[in-house]
C-alpha cells in the first residue's frame, strides 16, 4: 500500500480533496496552478520524502475539491485552504506555492504571520495592473464542452503551448485535469488578474523562496520580485510552465535547501 | 477509515482502506437504512449513481465506490481477474464496518458484483444487474476484440477525438454534461479500461450466475449494447425479476427514474 494517502476535509462549500505523504519535520503545504491538481506535486513530494508532513490540497473547482459556484477573489480560495488546514488540525507550516497557488499562498503568509513559517514560490506573480490585464486577455477564454468535442484538442494544445508536451504522460493528466476544471480555470484566472500580487507580497515577513523555469510564462517577474526583495532566496528552476513534473529534482533540492536553511 | 454518516440530502465523498490501497466512494441517503453497494461499469466512476442515489437516498444508505484503476481509487499493480476487483470492494465494505448490503453493478459493476454472493455468503441481501453479461465464450471473444483498447495517449492528441467517438458510439452523447463527464473519467483510466474489460472477456460470468442465491434483479435497455446478453440472462435464470429501461448503456443518467423506481420496486420487497 501506498505511504501517499488521500482524503477529504470539510471547508467551504463542500468537501476539500487533499493529498498527504507525512514524514517527521515541520508541515509543508502545496498548492497547485491552474488548472492543475494537487497531483502536479507529487513527484516533488516523494522526493522531500521522510522529512517533512506534506499536504497538497485540491483547491476548490479543481481536482476532486467541490466546484464552488462563485469565486469573487482570491481571497475566497485562501479562506477555504485556512479552514481545511485548520480542519486538519495544522497549525504552523511552511507553504509552497506554483502560479496561481503562489496568490494564495502569498495571502496567507501576509495574513496569518503567526502561522506560515516560510513563503515558497514558484513563478511569483509580480505583475502590474496594465500587464494583468494583458494575461487577462490570453489566460481566461473558457474550455467549454461543444458537442463535436473540439475543446479536448484545443487543450491539449494550448497546454502544449504552456510546455506540458514535455511529456506525454504529464501532458495527459494536465489535459484530464483541465478538461474536469473547466469552469473552475475561469474563476481562478479572473481572480488571480485582480489580484494586486505585489502589494500582499511587500506585507510578507517570512523567509522568502522565489523559482521559475527561463521558460515558464511567469519567468520575466521572478527578477522583478527578486529586485523588490532582495531578503528572499531565489532558484531557476526547468521545466516551463511544470517544474515541478518536468525538473522534480531541482525543485526538491532548492525547497530542501532553503528550509533547511531556515531551520538552522 | 472515514466514517461519513449517510444524510438524504448530502451526497459525500470519502476513502475506504483495502488491501492494496484507497477505496474512493460517495455516499447518499439515510444512516440506518438499509445499505445498497453500487458498482460502475469500464470506464465511468460511481459519479454515474448519483442521480439514481439522489431518488433512493429517503430509504437507503447508498454507496458507490470507484473500482480499483477507475475515478478517485488507488491504482491497481495487477488485476489478474474480476475476482480482484471482488476481493478489494468486500475488503472495503469490512472497513466502513457494512455487513450485509443490497448490491447493484452495471456492466462491469455487475461482474464483480456477481461473486460477492457466490464467494461471500450470507452478506449478500440481494443482487441488481443492469446489463448483466451472461455472454458464451464465443460472445466474449468476439466482444474483446471491440472493446479492449479503444483510445491511447499519443503525442498528437488525436486520441481525445477517439475517445470522445467512442463515447458518442455508447449512447453517451445523450446530453453533453454526460459525455462530458465520461470523458473525464475514461481519460483518467485510459489504462484500467483496458484491463478490466480484457477480465470481464476472461470471466465465466454464466457460472457465477447461476450459483447467485439471493433474490436477483435484471434491467437493460433494448440499445445498450449487451442487450443480448440481457435476454440471455433471463433465460438462464427465468426466477430473477426483469426490468426494461431506457438510455442506451448509460440508463443511470438517461433513465435515472426508471432504473431508481426499478430498483426501489425491487428492494423495498427485499428488506434488509
Amino acid at each position: 500500500m501506498s505511504d501517499m494517502r488521500f482524503g477529504y476535509v470539510d471547508a467551504g462549500e463542500g468537501q476539500v480533496h487533499y493529498r498527504r505523504l507525512r514524514g517527521d519535520g515541520p508541515t509543508l503545504v502545496f498548492l497547485h496552478q491552474t488548472a492543475s491538481s494537487s497531483a502536479m506535486w507529487e513527484a516533488v513530494m516523494r522526493r522531500l520524502a521522510g522529512g517533512y508532513d506534506m499536504i497538497a490540497l485540491d483547491t476548490p473547482g479543481f481536482g476532486g475539491s467541490y466546484d464552488p459556484d462563485e469565486v469573487p477573489s482570491i481571497g475566497y480560495y485562501t479562506g477555504v485552504m485556512r479552514e481545511a488546514l485548520g480542519a486538519l488540525g495544522v497549525d504552523r507550516y511552511h507553504v509552497c506555492g506554483h502560479h496561481t497557488g503562489v496568490c494564495v499562498a502569498v495571502e496567507l503568509a501576509a495574513e496569518d504571520s503567526d502561522r506560515v513559517l516560510s513563503l515558497s514560490m514558484i513563478g511569483p506573480v509580480q505583475l502590474t495592473q496594465a500587464e494583468r490585464d494583458e494575461f487577462r486577455k490570453h489566460f481566461s477564454t473558457p474550455f467549454a464542452p461543444t458537442a463535436d468535442g473540439g475543446y479536448l484538442k484545443r487543450t491539449f494544445d494550448y497546454l502544449a503551448g504552456l510546455g506540458a508536451d514535455g511529456d506525454l504522460a504529464l501532458h495527459h493528466r494536465e489535459t484530464a485535469d483541465t478538461v474536469r476544471a473547466w469552469r473552475g480555470r475561469v474563476q481562478a484566472y479572473n481572480a488571480v488578474w485582480d489580484q494586486d500580487f505585489p502589494a500582499l507580497l511587500a506585507r510578507v515577513r517570512c523567509p522568502k523562496l522565489m523559482m521559475a523555469a527561463r521558460d515558464d510564462v511567469l519567468w520575466p517577474y521572478l527578477e522583478r520580485a527578486a529586485e523588490a526583495h532582495p531578503d528572499a532566496v531565489t532558484a531557476v528552476l526547468a521545466g516551463a510552465n511544470f517544474e515541478p513534473d518536468l525538473d522534480p529534482d531541482g525543485t526538491a533540492n532548492a525547497l530542501r535547501d532553503f528550509l533547511a536553511a531556515k531551520e538552522a | 477509515m472515514t466514517v461519513e454518516q449517510a444524510r438524504p440530502d448530502r451526497l459525500r465523498f470519502g476513502y475506504a482502506d483495502c488491501r492494496d490501497g484507497q477505496i474512493h466512494y460517495r455516499r447518499q441517503g439515510t444512516a440506518g437504512k438499509p445499505v445498497v453497494a453500487f458498482y460502475h461499469q469500464t470506464a465511468s466512476s460511481g459519479a454515474m449513481f448519483e442521480k439514481v442515489m439522489a431518488r433512493l437516498a429517503d430509504g437507503y444508505d447508498c454507496i458507490a465506490f470507484d473500482t480499483p484503476g477507475f475515478g478517485y481509487s488507488y491504482e491497481p499493480a495487477e488485476v489478474d481477474s474480476v475476482g480482484y476487483y471482488t476481493d478489494r470492494m468486500m475488503e472495503a465494505l469490512d472497513d466502513l464496518g457494512i455487513e450485509r448490503f443490497h448490491a447493484c453493478g452495471h456492466h462491469t459493476g455487475g461482474c464483480l458484483a456477481v461473486e460477492m454472493p457466490v464467494r461471500y455468503p450470507g452478506r449478500v441481501l440481494s443482487l441488481a444487474m443492469i446489463g448483466p453479461v451472461e455472454a458464451t465464450a464465443e460472445q466474449r471473444a468476439e466482444f474483446r476484440k471491440h472493446f479492449s483498447a479503444p483510445f491511447k495517449p499519443e503525442p498528437s492528441g488525436a486520441y481525445l477525438d477517439e475517445a470522445w467517438r467512442y463515447l458518442a458510439g455508447i449512447g453517451a452523447d445523450q446530453t453533453l454534461e454526460l459525455h462530458h463527464r465520461e470523458l473525464v473519467d475514461h481519460l483518467r483510466s485510459w489504462e484500467a479500461l483496458t484491463v478490466a474489460f480484457n477480465r470481464v472477456w476472461d470471466q465465466d460470468f454464466a457460472a457465477f450466475h447461476q450459483r447467485v442465491d439471493c433474490p436477483m434483479l435484471h434491467m437493460c435497455s433494448r440499445d445498450d449494447v449487451i442487450w443480448p446478453f440481457y435476454e440471455q440472462a433471463r433465460a438462464a435464470r427465468p426466477d430473477a425479476e426483469g426490468v426494461v429501461v431506457t438510455g442506451a448503456d448509460f440508463q443511470c443518467d438517461v433513465d435515472a427514474d426508471g432504473v431508481a423506481g426499478g430498483l426501489r420496486d425491487f428492494l423495498d420487497r427485499q428488506g434488509g
